[in-house]
């Protein structure tokens, strides 16, 4: 899709966005991380709310290994606006993923029972009880309870959520914004999320410099890890604020402990694998599967990935035997009915090969999306399993 | 103020099946489906804006566009499939929403300052059109 100018700065543009979503929506509230991103989204609505004399709800998933200073950021937002908020600083248990440890592929923060290993304590603000939101599961993913508070605050009206994404962030955000999908009353920049609820992306088209400019023109406050990550050396497009522990975000991992050494101590011993991550990511390869990977001489593909997984726990190694089987059977029945090739390239989600069989497995691609698979659902997932291990034993494939 | 309207499709699967053969019927002699067939989608609900009078059909209307949802559907999408339509206020709107799989119910409604849908009664319409 090619970009149209509109003739407009993008700060108008956002506030223009923003007045309108204000007066469409009866409810509205803002999805805020403690990001550059969603800080300014939420300055420019907090303008508005403000100006109109409204109360806005806004909430803070607090995924307990997180950054101090991130915290004193959120801290100090949701005290500078308590007249104008309903506030859902959310400290549950919730099911995240862990790419840097096979033996915890997923790991529960602010698990009950292990308080003691608890990284910090939760804020006096936040919401603790299990039973505060009816939609709530122990361990729901993180996935799922975000649409989940949206579909239970929009109580039954036309509810909009502010989220703070740019198009130039991510392929996966561009396609977000441009995709086809259904909006409301045309704006792409609004995604129709089922039901009575709508994501509105006002500041879509805002650049890293433009989130800068704001700050510095405006003086609004800002996390303060930004600063750290400066001094550490990074460029202001290298600054990102996610948990750590992601697919994609263990990338980040090394800067922990030299941005934060105290908080870092508590989550080597929380998160299993943290340290071994941040010692390794960096690494291309076959340590944690970045770009070519290599094999032993001696084996074929099939038979390193068969190697890797005997050297797995063994849920984990069930757990991706399943998808295995799915993706053989999957080719089995479409042009390779006596079995994939062992080598082929790994980029090409085209050709099935064992070579990207490894590479998930390296990669440590808990939900084989490099397989093209994509994430169940919690309550989905125990069937799933079951379904599996009857099919695996009819396919005998591996 | 904006606000939306979810209706339940009754029989989508059906009518869909409908539609598919009289569009093979008509593959034979164009229009010839919907006189064998009859109205495709019979049961399908609607929402229309309300803006002014029609000799012939009463009010003249301006049907509005549904986002489809099937997340709560049963496996045959025969019952459980749904229309979600966004009003605005300052419009008057007909509705059509099915109650079962013979009968559905007619009404008119506006949507009020605080987001919410309120039925009004005929009468008041034409009222309501010359002060808006």
């Amino acid at each position: 899709m090619a970009k149209k100018p509109l003739g407009i700065d993008v700060l108008t543009a956002a506030r223009q966005r923003i007045a309108a979503v204000f007066d469409d929506f009866p409810r509205i509230y803002v999805s805020f991380s403690g990001g550059k991103d969603s800080g300014v989204m939420l300055e420019l609505v907090m303008q508005e709310a403000v100006k109109r004399n409204r109360r806005i709800g806004l909430l803070f998933v607090d995924l307990e290994a997180q950054y101090r200073l991130t915290i004193d950021y959120v801290t100090q937002t949701f005290e500078r606006y308590a007249e104008h908020i309903e506030p859902y600083w959310v400290a549950l248990p919730i099911h995240l993923r862990n790419a840097v440890s096979q033996f915890e592929p997923q790991w529960v923060c602010w698990q009950p029972g292990r308080e003691a290993d608890w990284v910090r304590q939760p804020h006096a603000r936040s919401i603790t009880h299990e039973g505060y939101f009816p939609f709530f599961r122990r361990a729901m993913e993180f996935e799922e309870f975000v649409p989940a508070f949206g579909q239970w605050y929009a109580q039954g009206k036309l509810c909009a959520c502010f989220v703070g994404i740019r198009s130039d962030e991510s392929l996966n955000r561009y396609r977000t914004i441009a995709g086809r999908k259904s909006t409301f009353d045309g704006r792409q920049w609004m995604t129709w999320c089922g039901d009575h609820l709508y994501n509105a992306y006002p500041i879509y088209d805002w650049r890293t410099e433009d989130i800068w400019t704001y700050n510095g023109r405006f003086g609004a406050p800002y996390n303060k890890l930004y600063d750290r990550m400066h001094q550490a050396g990074l460029t202001i497009h290298q600054a990102r604020i996610c948990q750590p522990y992601g697919d994609d975000q263990r990338k980040g991992l090394w800067l922990y402990h030299v941005i934060e050494p105290e908080t870092w101590g508590r989550v080597v011993a929380r998160v299993n694998g943290a340290n071994q991550g941040a010692l390794y990511v960096q690494e291309s390869g076959s340590v944690l599967g970045y770009r070519n990977i290599s094999k032993p001489g001696h084996l074929s593909w099939r038979q390193f990935a068969e190697s890797i997984l005997a050297s797995m726990p063994p849920s984990t190694a069930e757990h991706y035997k399943d998808k295995i089987a799915v993706f053989l059977m999957w080719y089995q029945k479409r042009g390779y009915p006596h079995g994939i090739p062992d080598a082929g390239p790994v980029a090409d989600k085209g050709q099935p090969s064992w070579t990207r069989i490894c590479k998930a497995l390296l990669r440590n691609d808990y939900w084989c999306k490099g397989l093209s698979f994509s994430q169940h659902k919690t309550e989905a997932f125990s069937k799933y399993q079951q379904l599996m291990k009857r099919r695996r034993s009819q396919w005998n494939l591996i | 103020m904006k606000a939306t309207l979810a209706l339940e499709y009754i029989g989508e699967s059906q009518d869909a099946l409908l539609k598919m053969y009289s569009m093979i019927i008509d593959q034979v002699k164009p229009g010839l489906g919907r006189r064998v067939v009859g109205n495709a989608r019979p049961r399908k609900p609607w929402v229309a804006r309300i803006v002014g009078r029609d000799r012939k059909y009463g009010w003249t209307r301006e049907f509005l566009q549904a986002n489809w949802q099937r997340k709560r559907a049963n496996s045959t999408h025969s019952r459980g499939v749904e229309l979600w339509f966004v009003l605005d206020s300052g419009n008057v709107y007909e509705v059509k929403s099915p109650t079962s799989w013979r009968s559905s119910d007619r009404y008119f409604c506006i949507v009020n300052g605080e987001g919410e849908i309120q039925r009004i009664a005929e009468s008041v319409i034409e009222q309501w059109l010359k002060n808006h």
